[in-house]
C-alpha cells in the first residue's frame, strides 16, 4: 500500500544520537543526521547489521532516548526534544513498540491479561469491567483464542510466538498510530516467524497502523515492507521502495548485505562476497564514507567527507559517489579487496 | 506468598531455617506458658545446676535460666526481625531510588551508602548506642539497622539497575507507566527473592550485633535478651564459678538463631539463582541397547560416525523425557552434514548425546555412537579424555565464551595441543600461526587478549582451537547465529575451505535450512526428537518429500521473485515428554490422514539412493519397535 495522505506518520530530520563513553566526554555517535519519513499505512524496512544504529532509531522515536539533535514530527505535529511527565505519557500512546525478545519482554510475574491491561488504564481508554473485555478482544485479535482464556495466563505458560503475539496485543492496546517493531521475529522459532509477520501486516493494513520493521533479514525486509532503509554505522546509506533496494542494491554496503545473504539455489563457496572486514568502530570511523575502508569500488573521493544522497530512481537514493558521473571516474584505491 | 512455599518445598535449607525461627518464635510467644518462674525474680538461690526444678539452672543472682532463654527471646527476636526489617527498608529505598533515578540523586546516595559501608560496623556501634546508653530496646534497633543497611542499599540497587534495562521494563514504560508502577509494580516483585535474602542476613547481623554490645555492657543491660544474659554470666564470673549453663544456653541459641536465619538466606538464594552443575565426566550412558538394526541411508563409502538407535534425553522430576527418539545418521569421512529442525526438536540433545557431552540431568537410554570403529557411548571419562579434541572436536554457539579474559589467545590456542603431547615451543608456534591463516585471522592477533577481539573474531579463534589437532570430525552446534550475516557468511565460508583442504567431516546443526541446503552435502531433518527425513542438499531443496520439510522450506521468504503472502507452520511441536503411537508432525500437517497417521509410526523408507523420509504419504511401512526389554 502506497501512502495516500500526504501527512507522513513519522518524520526524521537530521536526527542525531551521541552517547558518551567513558570519563573524558568522549562520545560515539550511534544515528548519524538521519532523515527520513514513514507515510501513513506504509511499512518502512530498517535494514542493518549489529551496531548500525538501527535499535537506536526506534528508542529514540518511543523516548526511550532523547536525540542530541534534529527534528521530529509524528502525524505532521512537532515533537519537542525533551518530553516529560503528561506530555511524554500522551505521545507515547500514538507510538508503541515491539521488541525482539517476547521471553525479556513481559514481566513474569503478570498475567497476560494484566499486561495487555495496562495500557487501556494508563490511558483512560477503558475502566472496570471493560477492560477485561476489550482485552479479550484484543487477544482475539492477535490470535490467541478465545482471549479471555489466555488472559488468566502468565508469560511461562505460553509458547514463543504466543508471547509475542501477547507483545503486539499490549502495543496495539494504546491504539497507536505508528509502531515500532525491533526484530520482532528474530528471536522466534524459524516455522512462526512468518505467522508473526503475517500477523503485523493485517493489522497494519485492518487498523491503518504505520511501521517501522527493523531488521537484519534482507529477505524478511522484502517480505515486510513498501520501502526499506539500509544504515551502516549510524548513517542512511541507501533507501527507496522494497522491490529496487532487493532487486538492484546500488549502495555497495546493500550489496555486500545481498551477497551474504543465504540462497538455497546458490552453492557456499561460489557465492564471493563483495567486500571483506567487520563494521568498524563508532567511535573511530573513518573521515568520509564508514564504508570506505571495506568497499571494493572506493575512490579517493570516498575519504573525503560523507557523500551526499544521490536520487538514482524516483524515491530511490543511495549515499555513493559511484552515482556522481564525475567524481566515479575516479580510479578505484583499493580494487584488491573484492579479490580476496 | 506462593514465592515463600516453593523456597520452602524446593530447598531443605529453607525449611530447617524457617522451622527453627519458628520455634523461636513459639517459644517468646508461649514462654508464660513454658515456665511457671519469673525472668527477673532472684529469689530461687545461686548456682544450681540444671536439673528437675531448675531445668537450665539459675544464675549467681538466683534467676532461672529457662525462664530468661523464654523472655529473653522476646526481646532478642524483636531486636533481629525489627533492626532486620528497617535496615530493609532503607536499603530497598535507597538503592532502588539510585538505581531509578539515576544522576545526581544516584550520585548523592552512592556517596552515602559507600560511607556507610565503609564505616566500620561494631565500632560504630559502640559509639552511637554510648550515646543512647539505656535508652531501651528500640534505639538499640535503631542503631542496629542504621548501621546496617548500606550492604543492602548497594546490593538492590546493582539488581535493579539490571532489571531497569529489562526489555519488560522499557517495555512499560513505552507503554506510559509512571515511575512509581515501574518500580512498584514492575521491578520491585521481580527482586522479592534478593530482599527476602537481604532481610534475614540483616537479621543475622542484627542479633550478632546485639548480642555482641550487650556483652560488651552497652544498649538496656537491665532487659533481659539473650545478649544480656551473656554479659552478665561474664560479668559475674559464671566460668569460673563452673557455671557453664549460663554461658552455654544464651550462646548457643544466638549461634542456632544465626544459623537459621543463614540457612533461610541461603535458601532463597539457591531457588532463585540456581546454579548449573557441571558434571566432570561424561554423559551417563543408562542402557544400551546392542541390537543391530535397519542401517540409515549412507553414501556409499564406510561411514566416519556412525549414530545408531540413538536414544538420549533427560531424567526430569516429571519423568524421561526423550528429546532424542531412536535416532540413526551416517556421517561420511570428508562429508558436511546439515542437522535442521526448530528449537526443542532435539539436534543439539543428538549433537551433545552422540559426543558424550551432555551434562546431567541428561543421559544416554540407549543406542551406538561410533566413531571410526570406536563406540563413544563404551569409553570411560578417561578413554574419551583421549579421543577429544584429537578425534573429533566441537563449536558451540556460545563458544566464544569459553576463552578465558585474562589469558592472550596464544595461550589458549596452545592449550588443546599441549593437553595432547604437543609441548615444543616452535612447534606449537608454527601450529598456531597456520591455524590463525586457515580461519582468515592476522596472526598479530595472537598475542591479544579475547576482549580485544569482536564476537566474529572469537569464534573464529574457537574453530582454529577446534581444529588445532586435525580432527576427523568436527561437530558444529549453531557456531554462527549470533554474528551478523557479513560475519557469517566469511566464518562459513573460511570452514568449508577448511574441511575441504583437510577432508575432516562436519556435523553442522542450525535452524536455518535456507542455509544448510547451501553448505552441506547431506541434510537430515529433525522434528520432535526424529529424524523424518534425510536426502543429499539439493535433492532436498529441489524435491522436499515431508510435509514437514515442505513447510520449513516455504518459511523462508525469498530474495527474488514475486511478493506473494506465504503462510508459516501452524502450532507448535509435541511436548518431548509425551509418547505419541503415530506421526509427531500429525497435529500440524497439512496432508494428515486421521486414522493412519495418528494411530501408526511410519517407518524412514529410501526412495531414491540416500533420500529417506519417514511418511505414510510415500510408503506404506510402519515403524517396528525393537523390544525394549532385551
Amino acid at each position: 500500500m502506497l501512502p495516500t495522505d500526504p501527512t507522513p506518520a513519522l518524520e526524521l530530520q537530521n536526527v542525531t544520537k551521541r552517547f558518551s563513553v567513558g570519563r573524558r566526554g568522549a562520545t560515539v555517535t550511534a544515528v548519524n543526521d538521519m532523515t527520513l519519513s514513514i507515510g501513513r499505512g506504509e511499512v518502512l524496512g530498517l535494514v542493518g547489521e549489529s551496531g548500525s544504529g538501527k535499535s537506536t532509531i526506534a528508542r529514540l522515536v518511543t523516548r526511550l532516548h532523547d536525540p542530541s539533535g534534529g527534528e521530529m514530527r509524528l502525524d505532521g505535529r512537532e515533537v519537542p526534544v525533551r518530553l516529560r511527565g503528561r506530555e511524554l505519557r500522551q505521545f507515547r500512546r500514538n507510538v508503541q513498540m515491539i521488541f525482539q525478545d517476547p521471553f525479556a519482554s513481559l514481566n513474569p510475574l503478570h498475567t497476560v491479561g494484566y499486561t495487555v491491561g495496562r495500557p487501556l488504564r494508563i490511558h483512560g481508554l477503558a475502566r472496570g469491567g471493560d477492560v477485561n473485555a476489550q482485552v479479550a478482544a484484543l487477544l482475539d485479535r492477535v490470535g490467541l483464542t478465545p482471549g479471555a482464556d489466555y488472559a488468566a495466563k502468565r508469560p511461562h505458560e505460553l509458547s514463543g510466538g504466543q508471547r509475542q503475539r501477547v507483545v503486539i496485543a499490549r502495543a496495539l492496546a494504546a491504539q497507536p498510530t505508528l509502531i515500532l517493531a525491533d526484530e520482532p521475529t528474530s528471536a522466534l522459532d524459524v516455522s512462526i516467524r512468518l505467522d508473526i509477520m503475517n500477523l503485523l501486516l493485517d493489522l497494519v493494513a485492518q487498523e491503518g497502523l504505520s511501521m517501522l520493521f527493523i531488521t537484519h533479514d534482507l529477505a524478511g525486509a522484502r517480505y515486510m515492507s513498501d520501502r526499506i532503509a539500509v544504515m551502516y554505522a549510524g548513517h542512511l546509506v541507501e533507501i527507496g521502495p522494497a522491490s529496487d533496494v532487493i532487486g538492484d542494491p546500488q549502495m555497495p554496503y546493500t550489496q555486500l548485505l545481498k551477497s551474504a545473504a543465504p540462497k538455497p539455489e546458490g552453492n557456499l563457496t561460489a557465492t564471493s562476497l563483495e567486500a571483506r572486514g567487520e563494521v568498524p568502530d563508532l567511535a573511530n570511523l573513518p573521515p568520509g564514507c564508514p564504508f570506505e575502508p571495506r568497499c571494493p569500488y572506493a575512490r579517493a573521493a570516498c575519504s573525503q567527507g560523507l557523500p551526499q544522497m544521490y536520487e538514482i530512481a524516483p524515491g530511490h537514493l543511495a549515499r555513493c559517489i559511484l552515482h556522481d558521473p564525475v567524481l566515479a571516474a575516479q580510479p578505484p584505491i583499493h580494487p584488491v579487496i573484492a579479490a580476496t | 506468598m506462593n514465592g515463600a512455599l516453593t523456597i520452602l518445598r524446593r530447598s531443605p535449607r529453607a525449611t530447617a531455617g524457617a522451622v527453627i525461627v519458628l520455634i523461636m518464635l513459639l517459644m517468646a510467644a508461649l514462654a508464660p506458658a513454658l515456665t511457671s518462674y519469673s525472668p527477673t525474680s532472684q529469689e530461687y538461690g545461686p548456682w544450681i545446676i540444671p536439673g528437675r526444678e531448675h531445668l537450665l539452672g539459675t544464675t549467681a543472682l538466683g534467676q532461672d535460666v529457662w525462664a530468661q532463654i523464654l523472655y529473653g527471646a522476646r526481646k532478642t527476636l524483636l531486636i533481629g526481625l525489627m533492626a532486620g526489617l528497617i535496615a530493609t527498608l532503607i536499603g530497598t529505598t535507597v538503592g532502588l531510588a539510585g538505581a531509578y533515578f539515576g544522576g545526581r540523586v544516584e550520585d548523592v546516595l552512592n556517596v552515602i551508602t559507600n560511607v556507610f559501608l565503609v564505616l566500620p560496623g561494631l565500632p560504630l556501634l559502640i559509639i552511637v548506642s554510648a550515646f543512647v546508653r539505656g535508652a531501651g530496646v528500640w534505639s538499640i534497633i535503631l542503631v542496629i539497622a542504621f548501621t546496617g543497611w548500606a550492604w543492602g542499599a548497594r546490593v538492590i540497587r546493582s539488581q535493579a539497575l539490571a532489571l531497569r534495562n529489562r526489555d519488560f521494563v522499557q517495555a512499560a514504560i513505552v507503554s506510559g507507566e509512571r515511575p512509581g508502577r515501574i518500580v512498584f509494580a514492575e521491578m520491585l516483585p521481580n527482586m522479592a527473592g534478593l530482599i527476602a535474602a537481604n532481610f534475614f542476613s540483616t537479621s543475622l547481623y542484627a542479633v550478632l550485633s546485639e548480642a555482641g554490645l550487650a556483652f560488651l555492657g552497652f544498649g538496656d543491660v537491665s532487659s533481659v535478651t539473650w545478649g544480656t544474659m551473656l554479659y552478665w554470666a561474664q560479668a559475674r564470673g559464671a566460668l569460673l564459678q563452673g557455671a557453664w549453663w549460663w554461658i552455654a544456653a544464651p550462646g548457643l541459641l544466638i549461634a542456632l538463631l544465626g544459623t537459621a536465619f543463614a540457612l533461610l538466606n541461603f535458601g532463597i538464594d539457591e531457588v532463585t539463582n540456581p546454579k548449573i552443575v557441571h558434571s566432570v565426566g561424561a554423559t551417563k550412558v543408562l542402557r544400551r541397547r546392542k541390537k543391530e538394526r535397519e542401517a540409515p541411508a549412507t553414501t556409499g563409502t564406510p561411514a566416519l560416525l556412525a549414530i545408531r538407535d540413538l536414544d538420549a534425553g533427560y531424567a526430569t522430576p516429571q519423568g524421561q523425557v526423550r528429546a532424542v527418539r531412536d535416532v540413526g545418521l551416517d556421517i561420511a569421512p570428508g562429508e558436511f552434514v546439515g542437522l535442521a529442525g526448530e528449537s526443542g526438536c532435539g539436534k543439539s540433545t543428538l549433537a551433545f548425546a552422540a559426543t558424550r557431552l551432555l551434562d546431567a540431568p541428561g543421559a544416554v537410554f540407549g543406542g551406538q555412537s561410533v566413531l571410526a570403529g570406536q563406540d563413544l557411548l563404551d569409553l570411560s571419562s578417561e578413554q574419551l579424555r583421549h579421543v577429544r579434541w584429537k578425534d573429533y572436536s566441537m563449536v558451540f554457539q556460545a563458544s566464544m565464551n569459553i576463552l578465558n579474559p585474562v589469558i592472550k589467545v596464544r595461550e589458549q590456542v596452545y592449550d588443546a595441543m599441549q593437553a595432547h603431547g604437543i609441548t615444543d615451543k616452535a612447534a606449537l608456534d608454527a601450529r598456531a600461526t597456520e591455524l590463525f591463516r586457515l580461519v582468515g585471522i592476522r596472526e598479530s592477533y595472537l598475542d591479544a587478549y579475547p576482549h580485544q577481539l569482536s564476537g566474529g573474531m572469537k569464534q573464529r579463534v574457537v574453530i582454529a582451537i577446534a581444529l588445532a589437532l586435525e580432527p576427523k570430525l568436527v561437530v558444529m552446534d549453531e557456531p554462527t547465529t549470533a554474528l551478523d550475516v557479513v560475519v557469517q557468511r566469511q566464518i562459513l565460508q573460511e570452514i568449508d575451505a577448511v574441511r575441504r583442504r583437510l577432508g575432516i567431516s562436519i556435523l553442522f546443526i542450525t535452524h536455518d535450512l535456507s542455509l544448510l541446503v547451501e553448505m552441506s552435502d547431506r541434510i537430515a531433518i529433525m522434528y520432535a526428537g526424529e529424524i523424518i527425513e534425510e536426502a543429499p542438499a539439493k535433492a532436498l531443496y529441489a524435491d522436499p518429500k515431508h510435509p514437514y520439510t515442505l513447510k520449513m522450506m516455504n518459511a523462508f521468504p525469498p530474495l527474488d521473485g514475486p511478493r506473494e503472502r506465504r503462510e508459516g507452520i501452524p502450532g507448535r511441536p509435541p511436548p518431548l515428554s509425551a509418547e505419541l503411537p503415530g506421526c509427531p508432525f500429525f497435529d500440524r500437517c497439512p496432508s494428515r490422514m486421521p486414522g493412519k497417521c495418528d494411530k501408526h509410526k511410519p517407518a524412514s523408507v529410501d526412495l531414491s539412493p540416500g533420500h529417506r523420509v519417514a511418511c505414510f504419504l510415500h510408503s506404506d511401512a510402519v515403524k517396528e519397535y525393537p523390544d525394549a526389554a532385551d
